[in-house]
């Protein structure tokens, strides 16, 4: 096992998807790019080609729609959207073609598509380039929305995105490009729809994905600290969400805290939230809490967006103000 | 580019054939409607006829047909399975799509017809990567998209039109300009009458053909089929039509006011059909009897496909959640 960072793993996904079938292929804006979009596609031009590794024209709708014509001709497409804010330009075409095709066509017409998209944050980014908008997927029937913290996970669930017959919204966050880890050479795939424990515990249950992964496990050793168990979930896909996950690590804990990387109103977090109050009612010893980012649009001045992301110490002040401690 | 093509006696009956089954399906589903046994939104391809048939008696195996809201007049010109298109309009178990997608979202992939969209300009992304996947197989195959005047309003259209140059895909975009958007006529719309060279800088050539005369849309496709197939770069074809029923539904409209009675009076006279029927019999092609005898046997196919939707089942309440999400293997 070797080293790498989330860039380089999911480059190697890509890579050995399309080394094993010539009917995967690459599309984005920016495909070219000399650094690779943060090293995911680098050099994949030069090793398979222009027919295979194709830049788009600023038409995020209609090359969603030719991604979506592909799909339905036995072939694997991959469609980047440098940031998540421009499939809002392909909305037509996610919500009411790929993930309606299949249902609408009585399962005539399968769409094996993976639809990648970047969450930025830091940089003064702003409002356009910024948003966490899986929510909006996530409400979606029809399409599936995995979102890894890791290089290990975000290699596993970029091969497992191509291989499934389904639209897959892959989310990749800025901020996790950071994170490095072993992962296998080998050609592996990670479970779409299942959740992992990252920590185990026994006085509270973090859920988290993404981007707030690493202030959740960081808030949990903080926690230990002061005899405070935390048990760490890492959801990895969010929708399907692992329910089963979560009911067993809840039952076991009676304490839930989401920590959700976007705007709380219908997000993941709210969801969770009306699963968990529906099946464990009675053995819950505490409210269930969350933290999201608050309900605004993320500015631009660093002053400002220190005020908007989420901290482990907001993190550890929230379970604490749930244990009493 | 094929020149001074002469259209041949038997490929004439076929077009008149093709047409009339659309006419007759149409008004036996015009008829169900108003009965009240059909109970979903319907698009009526009346007047129409010409522009699907012309353009499927080109189309080989293997090609694939994409169309819109008014999908029944594309599907069964390109002959898609009659009995399982009346019974998904009658919202049945064994209807094309399993009764989950209606009269807008037919599908027949044994014919080539892949789907319609009923977002306008929705398909069209869609049938350019049909073509741009058949252009990668090199196998020599094309695509057809249906779309009416109002498709070309959005930026879709321009999107795929300007890709599909791009690319040189194996596509024929076919324009229906039947004049309408559902009240809202093209002057409204549109500030030049000019659909078919509108897209000619994005490197999209087209050409205006009347899309009442199924022998001339017939000619004008086979003349650059050839092309198409061979990825010399996609083509655009306008028809210039006209709905003379409503916008939905099975009856006439002329009472709203938004077009006179003259105006659809005027395009019912220049009805495609019997069109070519006046031709069929001046040139002595066949006799009114055979015609009678083509009729016949449609009138047969469609009682026979009523029946077996009418005998069908509908769906049971745990086909509700089927189908939205494919289970399907994908060996990579």
């Amino acid at each position: 096992m070797s080293k790498l960072t989330y860039g380089k793993a999911i480059r190697e996904a890509i890579y050995l998807s399309m080394l094993r079938n010539k009917n995967v292929i690459l599309l984005g804006q920016g495909i070219d790019d000399p650094k690779g979009l943060g090293g995911t596609v680098l050099g994949l031009l030069d090793e398979f080609g222009k027919d295979r590794v194709i830049d788009l024209p600023l038409s995020e709708n209609g090359s969603m729609g030719i991604a979506i014509g592909l799909a339905m001709s036995n072939m694997y497409p991959i469609i980047v959207h440098q940031h998540m804010t421009f499939t809002m330009l392909a909305m037509d075409q996610i919500v009411n073609h790929a993930a309606k095709w299949n249902y609408m066509f009585g399962g005539e017409l399968s769409i094996p598509l993976v639809i990648i998209c970047n969450i930025g944050q830091g940089w003064g980014l702003g409002s356009q380039h910024g948003q966490a908008m899986q929510p909006y997927f996530v409400h979606t029937p029809g399409i599936k929305v995995v979102a890894p913290s890791n290089p290990h996970d975000a290699k596993g669930l970029m091969i497992s995105s191509i291989q499934d017959p389904n639209p897959v919204i892959y989310i990749q966050h800025f901020k996790c490009f950071n994170s490095k880890s072993h992962v296998p050479k080998k050609y592996y795939t990670t479970k779409i729809s299942k959740g992992k424990i990252i920590i185990e515990g026994g006085d509270i249950t973090l859920v988290s994905y993404s981007s707030l992964i690493d202030e959740a496990i960081s808030a949990a050793n903080e926690l230990l600290s002061m005899n405070i168990s935390c048990e760490v979930i890492d959801l990895r896909t969010i929708s399907p969400i692992d329910y089963n996950l979560i009911v067993r690590s809840v039952s076991k804990t009676r304490r839930l805290v989401i920590v959700d990387p976007s705007t709380p109103v219908c997000s993941v977090s709210a969801e969770i939230i009306s699963v968990v109050q529906d099946k464990l009612f009675d053995k819950l010893k505490s409210r269930i809490l969350r933290i999201n980012y608050p309900d605004c649009h993320i500015p631009a001045s660093p002053a400002l967006v220190k005020f908007y992301y989420p901290s482990q110490k907001d993190i550890v002040d929230v379970v604490k103000s749930l244990l009493k401690k | 580019m094929k020149k001074n093509l002469k259209i041949d006696e038997t490929i004439t009956i076929q077009l008149y054939k093709n047409m009339l089954k659309g006419r007759l399906v149409e008004e036996a589903v015009a008829e169900k409607l108003k009965s009240g046994e059909i109970q979903m939104g319907i698009h009526l391809n009346i007047g129409q006829e010409a522009i699907a048939a012309g353009v499927s008696e080109n189309l080989n195996k293997g090609d694939y047909i994409f169309s819109n809201h008014r999908s029944h007049g594309h599907y069964i010109a390109a002959n898609g399975n009659l009995e399982r298109m009346f019974a998904e309009l009658y919202g049945k178990a064994t209807g094309c799509s399993s009764g989950k997608g209606g009269s807008m979202h037919l599908t027949d992939k044994d014919v080539g017809y892949l789907g319609s969209s009923s977002i306008v300009a929705g398909n069209i992304p869609i049938a350019v990567g049909v073509a741009m996947a058949q252009k990668y197989k090199g196998n020599n195959q094309m695509t057809v998209c249906f779309f009416g005047d109002g498709a070309v309003d959005e930026g879709a259209a321009y999107e795929s039109f300007s890709f599909a140059a791009l690319k040189s895909l194996p596509i024929l975009f076919i324009c229906e300009n039947n004049c309408y958007a559902i009240f809202s006529h093209i002057t409204a719309r549109q500030k030049y009458n000019n659909i078919y060279k509108r897209f000619k800088y994005l490197g999209l050539p087209g050409e205006r053909v009347d899309g009442n005369s199924a022998i001339n849309v017939y000619n004008k496709v086979r003349r650059v089929i050839d092309s198409i197939r061979q990825c010399s770069g996609p083509w655009l074809l306008e028809c210039v039509t006209y709905r003379t029923l409503a916008h939905a539904g099975a009856n006439s409209d002329e009472t709203l006011g938004y077009r006179t009675k003259e105006e659809v009076d005027f395009w019912k006279r220049r009805c495609p059909i019997k069109k070519l029927e006046r031709f069929i019999l001046r040139k002595n092609i066949t006799s009114k009897d055979n015609l009678k005898e083509y009729k016949d046997e449609i009138v047969n196919e469609i009682e026979s496909a009523i029946k077996f939707a009418q005998k069908s089942p509908f769906p049971s309440s745990k086909n509700l959640l089927s189908n939205l999400y494919s289970t399907r293997i994908v060996e990579i």
